[in-house]
């Protein structure tokens, strides 16, 4: 009876906790799909509006837009490229890292974070010139090889620690079988991180899919992501906040789908390492 | 294989070089070489190649022009200064402490509240509850808001006259302050806004080295009779402590240097209340054009961040050995 | 008071209006020999036998110009939404009639002239036309980034182009530079004072007589301020516009320009303390609260939401005030900033690092033409000739731009020397310090001045 009680509690409290957690994360979100759906008078309404008469013209505005479809094909192919490039770079270096004993891999390892600790400001005048004489402004494999430089000291750091905690007896088993070392790495222990790589590889996407300095300055007119189509609301004077929040509202559901379907895989993941071990 | 033989392997060499580290080469010689190169060293040729590849020059430019008066707009006859950025930079009077200082507060508060949320998070999500799944997906969205908007966002729910949380603490009875506009609480309204959008980034990487604990320790330590917070401190924190590091090491690396959210809030207001060391950079590079003092700046920041980085580092990895002490 | 200032207004514009045209005039005359009037036009392209499509003289005019450049792409980057919507649109028919391609950038405006900076600073001539916001054109000019214009408005090759028929202050601050023409005067812009005439009437002021001083406004707005209304929407958040606000005021209470014949800001003044000390403590106390953080938005619509009563702004964003659904619909009244307020606005101008300048004259040509800028008229957006603000036709649709043109003549130009940028930061940061108190206004101005005065003698434009 007294557990029972207890149990009652404790789903009661978790209810609420969990409900603190929705509200917390999930009020901006709702907020800037609701604004997507208001005319710019109720946008700014004093008191705030919680009802009001939705409206889909800033949806008609972007999806009318002959620049927005090539757009989103811009950011879906520089996103992509850019995980690829820095996940299967940054396995092999965070292998490396992690199973090999090599004079200076410390600090190795460690000045890669360096690069990752300047002012991205600074950057920008010195890699305009490089991009400019190596003829990479406004092409897609410029930002690519960029986006690639930022993902990749994070995905290695990410992934050597996931590495590390494969005991190595999984992987000389498979030698033993007579596996290569990078059959081994395929085989046995990249699935095992399967959790570890998509979590890294969501974020390695979301910082390609959002990042907003460099897609401006080193990107053009051929390039255009969408956070640099979305900052084309901003004015001199004024700021189209319905076309804002309605090409933001599309801009999330990408990665959602690619969140959702490695989620997927983070559940398998799970089981499978359950099931290994 | 028992819990304790297992940790050692998972210990061995992680920060520190210890003789254990033979074990990793097991399997000879041949193995780790192809086409006569070490293994390791093709391994990560390729990315190295392409970070130094790319920013060397950048930052061999930046460390250059630090030392000279560089302003790209060009009335001003170029000439080299030495290490004179520097010292007006460090001069007590210099602007650039009021930066440090919010910078600071701004960083440590938020990691911190990051990371206590993160766990926390982390953990409950490692457990099974119903709406699990949506939950882990849902909290993703914040992170994925392109920075532009979630910035308008919050700042249209801040605000005292449009915005929909001072409105609710009034109907409940209370006078909120002006969030973006009171010189005591902007910078926490922002490290608040900060929160929101990266303390996922936390919990997906907490919970990823959660869930990749093997299960059976656990259970192990239970038949032993360990209460649940002994199992967490004793078994489950030290397993996750390396993913840890990294996470705290990144967010604060990227903490130091948030620009974006700023700008968008306040650009550094009200007065000087919120103006990171990024947002200084940003004013005195792009506003002012002045390239040789920005450089300076920056290469202080990272100088600084480094340093920060490397205690992070020592913290941990003193922590880390208590408790394997106490383990054994 | 209102008088005074009045005058001085006058004979200022008298001043400018001579000057510019004396300058302009001197500039065509001194480039008249049109030596290189053959390499401007280019090569003739051997004539395309193609059905016209101009509908009338002034398209056929393009038609015939422009086909020997079918083809050509220009770049354009301009700033997000807002005026340049309306010339993206008119581009597609100069497409249509010449063949000529254009590709409208759309960038964040603050990044507008960082984009733009670095193509000239780095020579690489990526954007053909450059959106020349005249508080950059000190930068660009270093650059030498930027094409002049005589021997092209000269050259009977284009159709012919009028200067004096432009607003002639705004010839001079969009186009000129020491002497030589750069740009075409493309929008026009200067704050003007919206007012609420049915608040007016409800607090007992007379809603056809706006106030003609900052003190009046401070006693209007008392008037106005109760409860849950305020009678003004202050953009003090720290950023520009707050900047903007200021020079506005400073402007009509000293009617002179940021700094004396020595180079040096005049802002440690009467005029200049007493300007912050409305800006920081006399508009906060007609304001909401919330205005220590605004931008333009948040002020706009304080003031569309009927919130607010008055507010100083830039015409780009008021067609919210007119706009059927608005809360005011009908209710507003516009006039001219009291005593003075600060010109805005762009010129457009060609790349000297662009591979198709010939082409690109064309373009800003068509652009800035009186046919063109009476479809920016209708969206609401600003115009730059003289003629154009007397047109009944004109008028009627937009019931601000009447008092945009007032507003233009009595305009003051900001600085446009290349350090500008900077004095616009350092005055935003002291302006908003003052507003949120942290420095007190004397101690705002002081400082401003200080660290202006430093860097112009740092620059050297003052001994």
């Amino acid at each position: 009876m007294r557990t029972t009680n207890l149990k009652r509690v404790r789903n009661i409290a978790m209810f609420f906790v969990v409900a603190a957690v929705w509200i917390f994360y999930f009020f901006p979100i709702y907020w800037m799909v609701s604004s997507s759906f208001k005319t710019r008078v109720d946008t700014f309404a004093i008191p705030p509006k919680w009802i009001f008469w939705p409206t889909i013209q800033f949806y008609l505005t972007s999806f009318t837009n002959p620049k927005f479809l090539k757009v989103i094909q811009n950011s879906l192919i520089i996103t992509g490229t850019t995980v690829v490039f820095s996940l299967v770079l940054g396995a092999w270096a965070a292998y490396a890292f992690a199973r090999f004993r090599f004079k200076g891999s410390l600090t190795l390892s460690f000045s890669l974070i360096v690069a990752r600790m300047m002012p991205p400001i600074v950057f920008i005048v010195p890699l305009y010139l490089l991009f400019n004489s190596l003829k990479l402004r406004n092409t897609h494999i410029g930002l690519i090889l960029i986006f690639t430089v930022f993902n990749l000291p994070f995905t290695v750091w990410m992934l050597k620690s996931f590495f590390e905690e494969v005991p190595i007896e999984l992987e000389e088993a498979a030698w033993i079988d007579g596996a290569s070392r990078l059959q081994a790495l395929g085989r046995v222990i990249l699935p095992l991180i399967a959790p570890g790589l998509a979590a890294t590889a969501v974020f390695a996407a979301l910082l390609a899919w959002n990042e907003f300095l460099f897609a401006l300055l080193l990107g053009g007119p051929d390039t255009t992501t969408l956070p640099v189509f979305l900052s084309g609301f901003l004015g001199e004077r004024d700021v189209e906040w319905g076309d804002i929040m309605a090409t933001a509202t599309v801009a999330v559901l990408p990665p959602t789908l690619l969140v959702m379907l490695v989620q997927q895989n983070l559940i398998k993941g799970l089981t499978l390492g359950a099931v290994k071990g | 294989m028992t819990s304790g033989e297992q940790h050692a392997s998972f210990e061995q060499g992680r920060i520190s070089e210890g003789p254990q580290g033979q074990i990793r080469t097991a399997g000879g010689e041949q193995r780790n070489r192809v086409l006569g190169l070490p293994l390791h060293f093709l391994l990560i040729a390729p990315t190295f190649l392409i970070v130094f590849g790319l920013l060397v020059y950048p930052l061999g430019h930046a460390i250059v022009l630090s030392l000279s008066n560089k302003i790209l707009t060009g009335s001003v006859p170029f000439k080299w200064v030495g290490l004179g950025n520097y010292i007006d930079l460090l001069e007590t009077k210099s602007e650039m402490w009021t930066s440090v200082g919010v910078t600071l507060r701004f960083a440590l508060v938020g990691v911190f509240l990051e990371f206590i949320i993160g766990l926390s998070l982390a953990l409950l999500l490692n457990r099974e509850f119903r709406g699990r799944t949506w939950l882990r997906v849902g909290l993703l969205v914040p992170l994925m808001v392109p920075p532009l908007a979630s910035g308008l966002i919050w700042r249209i729910i801040y605000d005292d006259e449009f915005g929909i949380f001072p409105h609710l603490i009034r109907t409940v009875g209370a006078n909120p302050p002006i969030f973006l506009g009171d010189p005591d609480w902007a910078l926490y309204a922002v490290v608040a806004t900060e929160v929101w959008r990266s303390s996922p980034f936390m919990v997906l990487v907490l919970l990823a080295a959660l869930q990749a604990q093997p299960v059976e320790t656990i259970e192990a330590a239970e038949v032993d009779g360990a209460s649940g917070w002994q199992v967490f401190r004793l078994i489950t924190l030290p397993f996750i402590t390396p993913v840890i590091i990294v996470a705290l090491l990144f967010r604060t690396v990227d903490a130091l240097r948030t620009f974006d959210l700023i700008f968008l809030l306040t650009a550094g207001g009200p007065g000087t209340t919120t103006e990171v060391i990024s947002m200084f950079i940003y004013r005195w590079g792009f506003r002012h054009f002045k390239l040789g003092f920005t450089s300076a700046a920056s290469i202080l920041l990272m100088i600084a961040t480094l340093i920060i980085c490397i205690f992070y580092l020592r913290m941990l990895v003193v922590r880390q050995a208590e408790v394997q002490l106490t383990q054994e | 008071m209102g008088n005074v200032v009045e005058e001085r207004g006058a004979s200022r514009r008298e001043f400018l209006r001579a000057g510019a045209l004396t300058v302009a005039g001197a500039a065509v005359v001194a480039c008249a020999p049109a030596a290189p009037a053959e390499e401007a036009a280019g090569p003739q392209a051997p004539a395309v036998t193609q059905a016209s499509v101009a509908a009338n003289d002034f398209e056929a005019a393009y038609e015939e110009v422009g086909r020997q450049w079918e083809g050509t792409l220009l770049r354009v980057p301009v700033g997000g939404v807002g005026h340049w919507a309306v010339n993206e649109a008119a581009s597609a028919r100069f497409t249509e009639l010449t063949g000529i391609e254009t590709e409208w950038e759309n960038n964040p405006y603050d990044q507008v002239y960082d984009k733009t900076f670095l193509d000239l600073g780095s020579q690489s001539g990526t954007y053909d036309i450059i959106d020349l916001n005249f508080a950059w054109f000190g930068q660009f000019i270093a650059t030498d980034g930027l094409l002049r214009l005589e021997d092209y408005v000269d050259n009977p090759a284009f159709p012919p182009i009028d200067l004096d028929a432009f607003v002639p202050a705004v010839l001079e601050v969009y186009g000129m530079w020491e002497g030589g023409l750069y740009g075409l005067p493309w929008l026009g812009d200067a704050m003007i004072f919206p007012y609420n005439q049915t608040h007016f009437e409800a607090a007992g002021l007379d809603p056809d007589a706006p106030p003609v001083t900052w003190d009046e406004v401070h006693s209007f707005g008392m008037e106005l301020t109760q409860d849950d209304q305020y009678g003004f929407a202050l953009m003090g958040g720290r950023q520009i516009q707050a900047m903007c606000t200021y020079a506005a005021i400073f402007f009509g209470l000293a009617n002179k320009g940021f700094y004396n014949d020595a180079g040096e800001p005049q802002f440690a003044s009467d005029e200049g303390f007493e300007a912050m000390e409305i800006m920081a403590v006399k508009l906060p106390e007609i304001s909401p609260p919330a205005a220590i953080s605004w931008d333009i938005v948040q002020a706009a619509e304080a003031v569309v939401q009927g919130t607010c009563s008055m507010e100083i702004q830039w015409p780009g964003i008021l067609p919210g005030l007119i706009a059927e659904d608005s809360p005011v619909h009908g209710q507003m009244g516009f006039a001219a900033p009291p005593g003075g307020t600060p010109l805005g606005g762009h010129g457009i101008a060609v790349s000297n690092y662009s591979k198709n300048k010939d082409a690109a004259y064309l373009l800003c040509h068509y652009l800035v033409s009186p046919e063109i800028q009476r479809q920016y008229v209708s969206e609401g957006y600003a115009i730059t000739l003289t003629d154009l603000f007397e047109d009944p036709e004109v008028q009627a649709i937009n019931p601000y731009l009447k008092t945009m043109g007032d507003a233009m003549a009595i305009g003051l130009s900001w600085p446009r020397t290349e350090e500008t940028n900077e004095v616009f930061d350092i005055m935003v940061k002291h302006i908003n310090a003052a507003i949120t108190g942290e420095e007190t206004p004397e101690e705002a101005t002081q400082l401003m001045n200080d660290e202006i005065l430093e860097l112009r003698r740092e620059r050297g434009y003052v001994n």
